[in-house]
Formats: C-alpha cells, sequence, structure tokens
C-alpha cells in the first residue's frame, strides 16, 4: 500500500520512477480494505463475562472523560455571566447554573479590551489578547518551520549517507536526549543576553530548534524507509545531492514533514517556559494568558477570566478538532520503543 | 579514463566533493547548535559550579574551598526543612509518575486496544490536556476545587459541612498537585501505549484468545512484555519528571515560584531564580548535586527494567 502511494507520489516529480497503473493501485487498496476487515472481524469472539468487563470499563472511560470536559463547559458557561452573577451563582450552587442572558461582552474584552503591559522603561507597551495571538501565530510559524527543516536535515544526512564522524553525530543527538540536564537555565539565560539576543525571536529560535529533538527520530526513521533509487534515477539524469533532497526527497516526506509540523507547533504554541523567559516584551497567549489570569484575580472578574482562557484555547482545539487523525496516529506511529 | 577519474574524485566513504559540501551545509547548524546550547553550556554550567560571583568586580572566582556550593548545599538538603521538602517533593514526583500513572496508563491503553465500547473517541478525550496550554488546564482543574468551586459545591450538596481548603494546607496541597498530575497526565501515556499495543501481532493475540486466555493474562502475560521496551521508555521519561517538573506546582500555586504548602521543585526553585546572575553558581551547583546523584539511578532503573523482558522484534 505505502509503496504505491509513494510510487504515485514519485510520478509526479519527474520521469525517472517506475510507472505504477491505476489498476494497481486500485487493487491494492481493495486488499488492504479486505484485510483490515477481516482484522476486525476476528473469529474469536469475547465471553460474557469480558463483555461485562469491558461495558464496566467504558463507564470508568466515561466518567474520566467527563471530568476532563467538564471543567471547560462550565468554564463556557459562567463565561456568559457578569461578574455579579457569577459570585452569586459561585456561592449559592458552585456557578452550577446557566446563565440568564448569554452576553458575549466578556469575549469581546477579553480579545480586545483588557490589556497587560509588558517591556519596562521607555519599551513600555500594552497588549491585548489578540496581539498575543499575533505573538504566537509569528513565534510558532518560524520555530516550527526552522525546526521542521533542521530535523529533515539531520534526519536525512544521517539516514541516507556514509561519512566520518556520523556515529559521532549520532553520540550527540543520544547525549542531548539522554541526559537529563538541570541547573543550566540561569547560564544559558546569561549567555543569550551575553550575545545580546535576550527579548529577540532570534534569541528565542537558537534556545528552541536544534535539529536533534523528536523531530529528528521521526524523520529519520522516514528517509529510512525511502528507497535510494529515486536519488540514484535522479543523479543519472545529472541532479545533485542538493537537488535530490530539496526536489524528490521533500516533496516525497511532505505527509510525515506536515505531521511533524502540526505536533511540534501544537507543542510551541503551549510551551510556557522559554517564550516567558527569553521573550518578555513579546508574550504569547500562553505567557499573556498567564499574566493576564493575575492581573483579573486582583480584580475578581471571574468571568473575563474563563473567556480569555476558552479564548486561548479555541484554535489549538479547533486544529486538534480538524487533524486529530494525524496527530493521534503520529503519537502512535511515532510511539517511542526502546 | 572517464570513470578512473571519477573514482580518484571519492574519498574512502565513496563521497564525491559536491556530496561532502551538501552534507557539511545541512549539518553545520544543527552541530553548531548542539556545541554551543548543550557542550557549551553544560561545560560553563560545570564551571561556575566550582565559583562564587564577586560582587566587587562583578565577576565569578574560585573560592579557596572549591566544594563550597556543595557543601552549601548538602548542608541545606540536610539541616534546612524548606530545601529537604524541595528535595522530598521532587522525589515523590516519581513513585507518581511511574508507579501511578503509568500503570493506569498501560491499563487504560490495554483496554482500548481491546476494543471497549467507544475506545476511539476515548483516546481522543484523554489526549486533549496535551494539546492545551498548561495554564488554561490548571486553572479549569483548579477552579473545581475553589471554596466556591463545584467540587465543594457538591460536597455540600451531599452533607458535608466543613469542605477542605484544596489549595491551602501544607498536607493536601501537594496531594492536589499529584492528583492533577495523574489526572492531566494519563492521555499522552495512554496514545503512545496504545500505538506500541497495536503494533503487536494480530497472530499472537487471536492464538492466545483461542486458547482460551483471559483479559487478565492477556494483559500482564502478553501485552506487557511485547510493548515493555514503550513501558521502559515511559518509566525514565517519568523519572526525569523529579528533576524537570516545574509548571504544575507553579500554576496551580497561582503562578508562584515560591513553592508554598510543601509545593516546591528542583526545577521550580531553579525557574523561580534564574534571572539573578549572582545565583548563577549556587543554582548550577544545585542542578549538578541534583543529577550527579538521580541520573545514575536512572541509568540503573533503565538497566534492570531491560533485564526483565527480552526484547522482541515483530
Amino acid at each position: 500500500m505505502e509503496t504505491n502511494v509513494m510510487e504515485s507520489n514519485v510520478a509526479d516529480v519527474g520521469t525517472m520512477t517506475p510507472e505504477v497503473s491505476e489498476s494497481e493501485i486500485i487493487e491494492s487498496k481493495l486488499v488492504g480494505k479486505k484485510l483490515k476487515k477481516q482484522k476486525e472481524n476476528s473469529p474469536v469472539k469475547r465471553s460474557t463475562g469480558q463483555k461485562v468487563a469491558l461495558w464496566i470499563v467504558c463507564a470508568i472511560f466515561i466518567l474520566y472523560s467527563v471530568s476532563l470536559l467538564f471543567p471547560f463547559a462550565w468554564l463556557l458557561f459562567n463565561s456568559f455571566k457578569t461578574r455579579q452573577d457569577f459570585l452569586t451563582s459561585a456561592v449559592a450552587n458552585g456557578g452550577m447554573s446557566i446563565p440568564a442572558i448569554f452576553d458575549p461582552h466578556n469575549y469581546y474584552e477579553a480579545l480586545i479590551g483588557f490589556k497587560l503591559t509588558v517591556g519596562s522603561g521607555s519599551a513600555v507597551k500594552e497588549v491585548n489578547l489578540l496581539q498575543m495571538f499575533l505573538n504566537s501565530i509569528i513565534l510558532t510559524a518560524t520555530t516550527t518551520f526552522l525546526e521542521v527543516f533542521f530535523s529533515a536535515c539531520t534526519a536525512y544526512v544521517l539516514a541516507k549517507y556514509n561519512f566520518p564522524g556520523k556515529k559521532i553525530i549520532f553520540g550527540m543527538v543520544l547525549a542531548s536526549m539522554v541526559i537529563p540536564v538541570v541547573g543550566t537555565l540561569p547560564v544559558m539565560y546569561d549567555f543569550i543576553g551575553s550575545i545580546g539576543l535576550m527579548d529577540t525571536l532570534p534569541g528565542v529560535w537558537i534556545v528552541y530548534v536544534g535539529g536533534f529533538a523528536f523531530g529528528f527520530l521521526l524523520l529519520n526513521g522516514h528517509f529510512k524507509s525511502l528507497s535510494w533509487t529515486y536519488a540514484e534515477a535522479a543523479q543519472i539524469d545529472g541532479a545533485t545531492s542538493f537537488g535530490v533532497f530539496f526536489k524528490i526527497m521533500i516533496p516525497l516526506s511532505m505527509p510525515a514533514l506536515i505531521s511533524l509540523a502540526i505536533i511540534t507547533a501544537i507543542d510551541y504554541w503551549n510551551n510556557f517556559g522559554t517564550p516567558k523567559i527569553y521573550l518578555p516584551s513579546m508574550p504569547t497567549v500562553a505567557v499573556g494568558l498567564d499574566s493576564l489570569m493575575i492581573e483579573i484575580e486582583k480584580t475578581s472578574d471571574y468571568p473575563l477570566m474563563f473567556a480569555c482562557v476558552l479564548v486561548a484555547i479555541a484554535p489549538i482545539v479547533a486544529i486538534f478538532c480538524c487533524f486529530q487523525k494525524v496527530i493521534i496516529s503520529n503519537m502512535v506511529a511515532g510511539g517511542i520503543k526502546g | 579514463m572517464e570513470q578512473l577519474k571519477k573514482k580518484r574524485r571519492r574519498n574512502k566513504y565513496g563521497l564525491r566533493k559536491e556530496q561532502i559540501v551538501f552534507i557539511c551545509v545541512l549539518l553545520a547548524y544543527p552541530v553548531i547548535h548542539f556545541l554551543v546550547t548543550w557542550l557549551y553550556i553544560n561545560s560553563r554550567t560545570l564551571i561556575l559550579s566550582f565559583t562564587r560571583y564577586n560582587p566587587n568586580v562583578a565577576d565569578f572566582q574560585i573560592p579557596g574551598n572549591i566544594f563550597y556550593n556543595f557543601e552549601m548545599w548538602i548542608d541545606r538538603f540536610l539541616h534546612d526543612s524548606k530545601y529537604t521538602m524541595i528535595l522530598v517533593n521532587s522525589l515523590l514526583y516519581f513513585p507518581v509518575s511511574c508507579f501511578i500513572t503509568l500503570p493506569l496508563s498501560v491499563i487504560c491503553a490495554y483496554f482500548i486496544f481491546a476494543k471497549v465500547p467507544g475506545g476511539t473517541v476515548f483516546r481522543v478525550i484523554f489526549f486533549l490536556p496535551s494539546i492545551l496550554p498548561g495554564v488554561a488546564m490548571t486553572m479549569a482543574f483548579r477552579f473545581g476545587f475553589d471554596t466556591y468551586g463545584y467540587v465543594n459545591a457538591l460536597l455540600r450538596h451531599l452533607g458535608m459541612e466543613n469542605v477542605p481548603v484544596w489549595f491551602g494546607t501544607d498536607g493536601l496541597t501537594p496531594f492536589m498537585i499529584f492528583f492533577y498530575c495523574v489526572w492531566a497526565g494519563i492521555g499522552y501515556n495512554v496514545v503512545l501505549m496504545s500505538g506500541a499495543m497495536s503494533r503487536v501481532p494480530s497472530e499472537i493475540i487471536e492464538y492466545n484468545r483461542l486458547e482460551g486466555v483471559g483479559m487478565g493474562r492477556e494483559m500482564f502475560c502478553i501485552m506487557v512484555p511485547m510493548v515493555w521496551p514503550t513501558i521502559v521508555t515511559l518509566f525514565t521519561v517519568g523519572m526525569n519528571t523529579v528533576l524537570t517538573l516545574y509548571m504544575q506546582p507553579y500554576f496551580l500555586m497561582g503562578s508562584s515560584t515560591d513553592g508554598n504548602f510543601n509545593t516546591g521543585t528542583i526545577a521550580l526553585y531553579i525557574f523561580g531564580n534564574y534571572s539573578d546572575r549572582r545565583q548563577i553558581p549556587q543554582l548550577s551547583s544545585f542542578g549538578l548535586l541534583c543529577s550527579l546523584f538521580y541520573v545514575p539511578v536512572i541509568f540503573l532503573a533503565r538497566w534492570i527494567m531491560n533485564k526483565f523482558f527480552t526484547e522482541v522484534d515483530y
């Protein structure tokens, strides 16, 4: 199955690839479906006791799922209340009441109205949640692109080439992943400050983007599984190593790269520590939300706080809903082993 | 003749000059990045841990007793209850992660693998805490347990008059943070574990089911050994939390790095003091000392766990 998909992709790239007939692809798809159906219709049936056990577990899972989802439903309903309404209902029944009027005022206030003061001296400025979104988008987009690109570079070279020092580089990868490093944060902070990159995007890129992280592991396996015959065919046609990498291997790896980009982007979007420390004047949603909470708590305007939280998580939930299959299947496929 | 020329242009690895340039260009940034942010930063941390900050010259100097910082920390751990508590509290995340969260995750993953009704939906819901910002997740959790939150309202409704102050007592607060870690931490492990389980060949499962193997034996005698490498890795990751966890206590204690109510951890202490340049030697030695004692324990645990079952390729 996978080979056929790969080959059909390659067919778009150039003339050097083997041709696969449409009927072969359809046939292989049908075989795949048949196998899946066979697997689902396993001849071994569960006993009644086992079925009961599964339903009991299902009930426990429902309770746990409710415990995960209910707090957000509670936030949602209470975010439409006024401050006074919320305080009254909180004292009466823990905020377990539906608002009389669904007033979206808190959402407007959360997005535009409520502002946070950042920076110091002459660089003091006010930012609202909308600007924090923009900061998050800029930071997430740039760091995700760089992370995926450098991970692809490292993974491809180490997967496809034999060269002196390859084992040393693998050693670097292992060292950076296996040895937990504690206590380097103050030194890193001092270092970024000393090279004049504190509170700048390049400073955060240096801290964030490497090329030897989770993305490397995911893509290294992927590039290893890609056939080298495509590269050989391209080289016969006069392609350079750069040409093979950028015009054949990268397009062929797009699904894997996109999956990695989604997972990486979610990680960066939610990251709190790094932007908080290295980018204080450009608060992202995760950082700004924390500061907003502290500010709003002083005024006890909890419904506004709830609206801020819900607005902040809305994009990530939307992305998760759209790409949950890709995200989950990649977490599953990239599932760690040893 | 042309071929001979080509051969001469290749080195012993069979690489052409153009390929060597390609490799160097693609690896340049990642290698430099590693050398700077890992090797240099770690080496500097190591060196600075033996120094003291001299405010007169605004720089770090090696004192007469180069182990001054380490001796100070050992003394603090032994005699200052604040630091003893940080150490004990951090160490407690080991059993919480490895002996509560991980086994629960294995059980949940097994039942999802065993096709519990709605398993796919549950897997998605369980994964949700892993994709939401920590501040949002912790806030949603904390408000439930607030004095006028829905948990206390429910308890009052059930007849409990003196509802507990969940986040404001020495005994209950650390427990609540552990509870949060388990509650929100299961999902990520479940997704990884169920992925590992789905790769177990179906023939093995079907054969055992035909032989009449029950669900308990299937889980503990077949699935656990088959996915053991994944369990070992997650166990190691869980052990790392002792040194790295700070977000949960930070957010749940209202964005505080004070570690009030016995909630301090090693990483939280470092996070709370990173910007003070004068403290770099102290913090470096603190991290180094903790790593020095704990990292060998992690490797030892991993080595022991790898002895339990032989890894099977399938």
